[in-house]
């Protein structure tokens, strides 16, 4: 299918700054895209480039095969990182106010149905939690019937439950057939939603694929963690496995064969109080492209 | 247009439900007029003052009056004899005393008015007395009652035509002209509504867009089909009404308890009050556009 959004090497410069660096990808429509990347690594400033918001120092965004234009901002849906509301108005009135600037809006109940906002519909801007601040976003990104959303960002700050909660929401409007392009800087959220996701970080992309694919293409097998390997001196001489890396602390190996690595790890004689295994995620992934944990 | 009502809408709301402004905005300026309107209720002034036209005759007595403020006016400009006529008509003086034209005049209405005629017109007799001139009697025929019957058959500015030829101040003639006090408020209430006003359009647009900016409502709007014209436009729209909306509640309010004195037309006065509005309007945004942060 012919992609609904294209990126091509969009740049932006921020005098010493330099942003986003060469960033190039298609999203194709109907699917929800991820931006993962540390704080700092470019994804607001790519996704506000997308937007219309931010002018690219360099490169090009195309939104069905034409350069973005006033046309473009009737079919998208917008959540910003962090947006003020207007103040003094209730949800209602803000939700009225939003759906006065489109020309085909959706109605007020089928958005409050959606995002779940029957609750505090009359209650002022001003007056809500973090989790129902955000589910008004939402709604104010969805009132237009958007073709696009997008969401920056949307579940930094709020509890487990509220982000749990808010993932239902995306999983609504996904099945809407909207697309999504999502970002966020927790990893288990990606592979949840997206269908595919790119990696990104100092201003570049470093890898883009299904999140599976990637992780087939990256790791063969199983993650071990040990926490607390004991003294350094001691650490040097045991026998390691090969492809053992020792980071902040944690040794981490990447096995094939789980019973053979045990095997190895037992006649080290290391501490393996704490350890764990499990199969590698997007988490591990980004670890090992960027060899380091994520800057939260 | 129903975006332009929309925003229009959302803002005015903001001014109604936002108490602290709404104070700022009603009751400041009446409780600044009524604040004014005590606090200069009663005047330290001199007991009287008498505007002085011409070169002063320094033989007249009543010029040595310790109690009465002699002010002298050059007799051209904003001093021309018609503009110190009208302070007299608006209380500001007294009496007018014209060396040049051989003139007092009075203002009826003013309670200082009969008695300093009386000094002056004595002073006169006195000098009469000196010079041989006229009979005294005659000065004394000159009562209040008479005039004022000759003004109410020749209107507010009668001259009264009494005076006989002669030396020192018999030979004046004396005028009389009514009018009522425009009282220190009068003067206030003007300047308070205009400076409710200013504030209110320099902060209720042009800081508004600067606070819009910094917390990113402006960047949700721009992502929005909406134009930044309809954007402004119902801004300034909507804080035209408001401001109109104040003027007329503070004055209307105030002059309830107040009777102020209204000169000229209201007409006219809410076309200056909304392109005053509209100027300051545009202060407001010329001001949120070059301030950066
Ligand atoms: N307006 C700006 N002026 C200067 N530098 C900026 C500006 N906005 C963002 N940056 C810089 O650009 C980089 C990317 O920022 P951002 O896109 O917000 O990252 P992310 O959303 O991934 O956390 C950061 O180093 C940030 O400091
Ligand atoms: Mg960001």
């Amino acid at each position: 299918m012919a992609p609904i959004l294209e990126v091509r090497d969009l740049r932006k410069q921020y005098k010493s700054v330099r942003a986003v660096d060469g960033v190039s990808f298609t999203v194709p429509e109907g699917i929800c895209f991820g931006l993962l990347g540390p704080n700092g690594a470019g994804k607001t400033t790519v996704v506000e480039m997308m937007e219309g918001i931010l002018q690219p120092s360099g490169g090009e965004v195309r939104f069905r095969d034409r350069p973005i234009d006033t046309e473009f901002k009737r079919r998208v849906g917008i959540q910003f990182q962090s947006t003020a509301l207007p103040e003094y108005i209730t949800v209602k009135e803000t939700l009225e106010l939003f759906r006065a600037l489109y020309p085909h809006p959706r109605p007020i109940d089928e958005v409050a149905d959606i995002c779940s906002l029957w609750d505090f519909l009359d209650r002022d801007n001003r007056k809500l939690s973090g989790g129902q601040r955000q589910r008004l976003l939402l709604a104010i990104a969805i009132i237009p019937k958007p073709e696009v959303v997008f969401l920056d960002e949307p579940t930094t700050g709020l509890d487990p439950q509220a982000r749990r909660n808010f993932w239902s929401l995306i999983e609504r409007i996904k099945a809407e057939k909207a697309t999504i392009l999502l970002t966020t800087h927790y990893m288990d959220e990606a592979q949840l939603l997206c269908d595919q996701v790119a990696i990104m970080d100092h201003g570049k992309v470093l890898e883009l694929d299904e999140p599976q694919a990637l992780l087939d293409r990256h790791f063969h097998g199983t993650v071990v963690q040990i926490p607390n390997p004991g003294d350094l001196s001691q650490l040097r001489q045991a026998r390691l496995p090969a492809d053992a890396v020792f980071r902040d602390g944690v040794i981490e190996i990447t096995s094939d064969r789980l019973d053979q690595t045990v095997r190895e790890l037992l006649s080290a004689e290391l501490n393996l109080d704490g350890l764990t295994v499990h199969k590698p995620n997007l988490e591990d992934l980004f670890i090992k492209l960027t060899g380091s944990s994520l800057r939260v | 247009m129903r975006k332009f009502f929309a925003f229009f809408k959302a803002r005015t709301m903001e001014f109604v439900r936002d108490r602290g402004t709404l104070f700022w905005n009603l009751l400041f300026p009446v409780v600044l007029v009524f604040g004014f309107a005590f606090a200069f209720a009663g005047d330290g002034e001199p007991l009287f003052s008498v505007g002085i036209l011409g070169t002063p005759d320094e033989d007249l007595a009543f010029m040595e009056i310790e109690e009465i403020e002699f002010i002298e006016y050059s007799g051209t400009g904003n001093e021309s004899r018609e503009a110190v006529m009208e302070r007299l008509r608006r209380h500001q003086i007294d009496m007018l005393v014209d060396f040049e034209a051989q003139e007092f005049a009075i203002n009826r209405e003013s309670r200082e008015g009969p008695v300093l005629r009386r000094l002056f017109l004595a002073d006169s007799a006195e000098s009469l007395a000196a010079g041989g001139g006229l009979d005294a009697a005659e000065v004394e025929q000159r009562e209040p009652g008479q005039q004022e019957a000759a003004q109410q058959e020749s209107g507010q500015q009668a001259p009264g035509q009494q005076a006989a030829a002669g030396s020192g101040a018999a030979t004046f003639t004396e005028q009389e002209i009514t009018g009522d006090p425009i009282r220190y408020v009068d003067w206030v209430v003007p300047g308070v509504l205009g400076m409710n006003m200013m504030f209110s359009c320099l902060f209720g647009v042009g800081f508004i867009l600067v606070r819009y900016r910094k917390n990113g409502v402006l960047k949700r709007l721009k992502a929005t089909p909406a134009s930044p014209l309809t954007f402004l436009t119902a801004q300034a729209a909507s804080r035209l009404v408001i401001v109109v909306g104040t003027s007329t509640f503070v004055y209307a309010g105030t002059n309830a308890f107040l009777q102020f004195t209204m000169l000229g037309s209201y007409l006219n006065l809410l076309l200056v009050l909304i392109l005053a509005i509209a100027c300051m309007i545009a202060i407001g945004l010329v001001v949120a556009g070059r301030l950066k942060s």
